[in-house]
């Protein structure tokens, strides 16, 4: 698997062109292949501002979830799952997004599935001027009926462990209002995003009780997405 | 000048604006003059805001652009989206872009709120001695608000604007709240004891309303117009 990593001019470059950046260290195919990632350490991203970031934990069954610059991680041994955002961690693969400005916009309808949620995230992208060729990060608020994920790891690291047979590494979430960090790309399936869908979304509880790899999500009464805003 | 003009001088220097149709203090006074048709809003993109619907009836929110009508039936709150209402006044801000700031701290009332929001506001190059508008998306451990629900005809008054005052609490859900705030306009678009106002809805539309008080101990996600084009 292609290891893409780009360096501190690019990010700066792109910046300079727009308000908003997408970058990756490490892939997810890497990291479920297994020790042919770099682990970036996450305490010197604190003080970058506006970051939203998504990415799995070195060595453990747990995720990394930053919105706005302010960093969830969460465990699947932690019983009551639990966020800790005080101490030090290491990501084995992050990406990760700079946005300075977002553009809101309503959906008011049912979205059940991710062909639905690009159906209307989609068209919203055009309007900001994004190419959605490229990877773009999106932001969603709502009420969901029903959300499902998972807390990623290692596979070497489930091999006589129970965790998978007893479901400790998958959470649901029913009735409950939430944040989603998203990045979609249709090219960067096994880098970006799992092999079998152009979505990576993470997602958190308002009350910050949970937070985590996002699977399905199902809305019944739409939600607030949020695009980076495009040069007025 | 028609709306339109209005809008579109505002927006030709800033990407936002904060404009308001009638005053509180003249609704409150029953002396009220033409009520705001919500149809002449039919279309416009990034619209937020906020008021009572005519007569005391209900309140009005509109959050990006779709108005939500909330009235008090049988003691309990419908909620519809309706355009083909009026109000009895409004404020509201079309904002083309926001910038978020996370604020982790516990937010218990308006005195914590301003504390955040002021300071914020400045960073982002917001005059505050000027209305500006802001959103706010949290979890809420217990709030108030109030959906007014006045029965009667005849003259409004400052008694009877307490009395349709129907009271609701909000425990333990997650909301978004449009709010304006200014030091300037009492008894225009805020109360005359308030810098506030502020309409809040449950995120699933369950209920919609003025909001009065508020205890938000997970913090606020902020949302701020951005300033320039």
């Amino acid at each position: 698997m292609r290891n893409q990593r780009r360096n501190r001019k690019q990010s700066v470059r792109e910046m300079e062109t727009k308000t908003w950046c997408v970058e990756w260290f490490g892939s997810e195919g890497d990291f479920l292949a297994a020790g042919k990632g770099q682990p970036i350490p996450l305490a010197p991203l604190c003080g970058v501002e506006n970051l939203y970031a998504i990415g799995s934990l070195e060595d453990r069954p747990g995720e990394v979830s930053i919105f706005d610059s302010v960093p969830f991680v969460s465990e699947v041994w932690n019983p009551t799952e639990m966020i800790d955002n005080n101490r030090a961690y290491r990501a084995e693969f992050l990406l990760y997004t700079i946005v300075e400005r977002w553009h809101r916009a309503s959906i008011w309808k049912s979205v059940n599935s991710e062909k639905e949620l690009a159906a209307a995230l989609l068209p919203l992208a055009g309007v900001e001027g994004i190419s959605v060729d490229e990877p773009f990060p999106f932001l969603l608020y709502g009420h969901v009926v029903r959300a499902a994920g998972r807390f990623f790891c290692k596979p070497d690291h489930l091999q006589g462990s129970d965790l998978s047979k007893t479901g400790k590494s998958r959470f649901s979430i029913a009735q409950e209002s939430v944040e989603i960090i998203g990045f979609y790309s249709m090219n960067h399936r096994g880098i970006l995003t799992p092999p079998d869908s152009s979505f990576h979304m993470h997602v958190r509880t308002l009350d910050n009780r949970i937070s985590g790899h996002l699977e399905a999500v199902q809305w019944d009464h739409g939600f607030i997405a949020e695009l980076p805003a495009k040069e007025r | 000048m028609d709306f339109d003009q209005r809008v579109d001088q505002k927006m030709e220097s800033k990407s936002w604006c904060v404009e308001w149709f009638g005053s509180q203090g003249d609704f409150i006074a029953g002396k009220s003059k033409e009520p705001v048709l919500l149809e002449r809003f039919a279309g416009l993109e990034s619209l937020y805001a906020v008021g009572p619907l005519e007569q005391a009836r209900g309140e009005v929110s509109i959050y990006d652009g779709v108005p939500l009508i909330s009235e008090v039936e049988h003691g309990r709150i419908n909620v519809s989206i309706d355009l083909c209402r009026r109000a009895a006044f409004l404020v509201y801000a079309i904002v083309e872009n926001w910038r978020r700031a996370t604020v982790s701290a516990p937010i218990a009332g308006e005195q914590q709120l301003r504390e955040h929001l002021l300071p914020l506001a400045v960073e982002s190059g917001i005059d505050v001695d000027q209305p500006f508008p802001f959103l706010v998306y949290c979890y809420v451990a217990s709030a108030t608000f109030h959906v007014l629900c006045h029965r009667t005809e005849g003259e409004y008054s400052p008694k009877l604007h307490e009395q349709a005052k129907v009271r609701f609490p909000i425990a333990d859900e997650s909301v978004e709240i449009v709010g304006f705030y200014s030091s300037q306009h009492r008894g225009i678009f805020t109360p005359r004891d308030s810098d506030w106002h502020m309409h809040v809805r449950t995120l699933d539309n369950r209920v919609a309303g003025h909001l009065e008080a508020f205890n938000l101990p997970q913090g606020v996600m902020l949302y701020l117009p951005v300033n320039g084009r």
